[in-house]
């Protein structure tokens, strides 16, 4: 990525010099190599801080919400999922095209640091890089290489839309889908167990929920002024931690996202007791798709499937 | 019959446990098939909760994930025939939000039989009946949804079991047969 970090910086150098932009959103360089933070450059000389590295985790997306027109157009640094999440964000009208400066990312994937963590000792981890099918990690002792199954993050090892959609700069070539028929083995796994296996598994997990809404504040498609998890007037949820609790914030937060989640993966890569967040949305991101033919984040025409109809629908009390 | 009566049958009178199903019903069809069923004197099971709602449209998911927490052992959710809704279109939504939710609920593995969608018309009183007796025949083998708090009791039970015959059955660890030698040999 060398290369499109010195073009995005010079990109971003000239957008704000020639007032294109009043502010560029991108990553710099955290506290580790294997770390980035959020960057917000509002001066040429703030770009020489951007950098792109397979850590850019954070979806910056989530900075647009609540984004006023005065304060002017805003440059944005988007991979493939952040770019479908914008595009989400237009077809429910949070923000206008013409606020947004999309400098696209083509995505060779996010590396996951648990994985990582276990093949190599953090601390000696000087550079990575994906290169295809390969992980190139720099230590010390010098280059390692690591099949970029192992090591990427789930979410982009199953990612179909690398390449941004929707961009008014392309940094860089485009990438080929690692998966783009959308094959899900996980989910397929869980699938085939029987409900009482599931109801099981899942219920082990949601015991292990601590209620921190780490989910909701990484996630670009949540922007409800107050989430119904800690409303008060109706209260939906007891503020007891409970699995039963658990399990209604989970799935009603599955269900406000069905049909709208861009399989970013940020809920499932902030949650701090590791709960299968990403398969929850992948699984209603299916069935939506199969339902009505809706795929988050393709379309700024169209509206979200569930607030919306067709009189073709399929009816109730089919299935199961 | 006081409702009371339903959730607490006295020791005289045991009555068999039923499933508390709650029914959400849109005002103009399935309340008024509810009510045709009650003044036709069709017989249902009385521990059938029915929550009125202006139509099918307005229910929020939400709703029904509430009432499972809440404890509720199975839920329907009834609306206007397509193409009848007061409103025109309102159970067009309902129809989308409510399947997804189906699929949502059966993938959490919660069992299909605790969870209903169906259209019931203002004049099908006997159809809602059979509804009712339906999906309570079918959830009272599956028994509560949320039997955990009679499970957490249960555990405790073989925790404290456990740790009243752990004096005899297990031998201590070394470094207690140890500190208890020293201190014997001390006394």
């Amino acid at each position: 990525m060398p290369n499109q970090t010195d073009q995005l910086r010079q990109s971003c150098r000239r957008l704000l010099s020639e007032g294109t932009v009043t502010k560029v959103i991108g990553y710099r360089e955290g506290r580790a190599p294997y770390h980035v933070s959020p960057h917000f450059a509002t001066t040429p000389e703030d770009c020489d801080a951007l950098v792109l590295t397979p850590f850019c985790t954070q979806n910056l997306v989530r900075y647009l919400r609540g984004l006023k027109p005065e304060e002017g157009k805003v440059a944005l640094v988007v991979k493939g999922c952040d770019a479908r999440a914008v595009t989400a964000l237009l077809a429910e009208h949070q923000l206008t095209r013409d606020q947004v400066y999309l400098l696209g990312v083509p995505c060779e994937g996010l590396v996951d640091v648990d994985k990582l963590a276990q093949k190599v000792r953090l601390a000696e981890v000087q550079a990575v890089r994906v290169e295809g099918q390969m992980v190139l990690v720099t230590t010390a002792a010098g280059e390692q290489r690591f099949p970029a199954e192992d090591l990427l993050e789930d979410c982009c090892r199953l990612c179909q839309y690398p390449n941004p959609l929707v961009v008014d700069e392309m940094l860089g070539e485009e990438v080929t889908p690692r998966n783009p028929d959308g094959e899900d083995a996980e989910l397929a796994r869980l699938e085939a167990m029987s409900p009482a296996e599931r109801q099981e598994y899942f219920r082990r997990a949601f015991s292990r929920c601590v209620r921190c809404y780490a989910c909701v504040r990484t996630c670009p498609m949540c922007y409800c002024t107050t989430c119904f998890a800690v409303q008060n007037k109706p209260q939906w949820l007891p503020r007891t931690v409970g699995t039963d609790e658990n399990e209604m914030f989970q799935l009603g937060r599955a269900m406000h996202l069905a049909g709208r989640c861009v399989q970013c993966g940020g809920c499932d890569r902030v949650c701090p007791v590791n709960l299968p967040l990403r398969l929850l949305n992948a699984k209603m991101a299916k069935e939506v798709q199969e339902a009505y033919a809706h795929v988050s984040g393709l379309d700024a025409e169209k509206p979200p499937p569930l607030a919306t109809f067709d009189s073709q629908d399929r009816d109730a009390g089919e299935g199961h | 019959m006081a409702i009371e009566t339903i959730d607490q049958p006295t020791a005289t009178d045991p009555a068999p446990w039923q499933p508390r199903l709650v029914a959400i019903l849109c005002n103009w069809c399935s309340y008024a098939g509810a009510d045709l069923a009650g003044s036709s004197r069709i017989h249902y099971p009385a521990s059938v909760r029915i929550v009125r709602v202006p139509c099918s449209g307005r229910i929020d998911p939400l709703y029904v994930l509430r009432a499972f927490e809440r404890g509720a052992d199975a839920v329907l959710v009834a609306g206007c025939h397509i193409g009848d809704c007061h409103y025109a279109e309102g159970n067009y939504y309902a129809r989308r939000r409510l399947t997804m939710l189906n699929e949502l609920l059966h993938f959490a593995g919660i069992p299909a039989e605790r969870f209903h969608f169906r259209w019931v018309s203002a004049a099908e009183g006997p159809e809602f009946a059979k509804l009712i007796n339906d999906i309570t025949q079918k959830v009272t083998p599956l028994g509560p949804y949320k039997p955990e708090t009679r499970d957490k009791f249960v555990l405790l039970d073989d925790l404290i079991a456990q740790l009243n015959t752990l004096d005899e059955a297990t031998p201590p660890c070394e470094h207690v047969a140890a500190a208890e030698a020293t201190e014997a040999a001390g006394s």
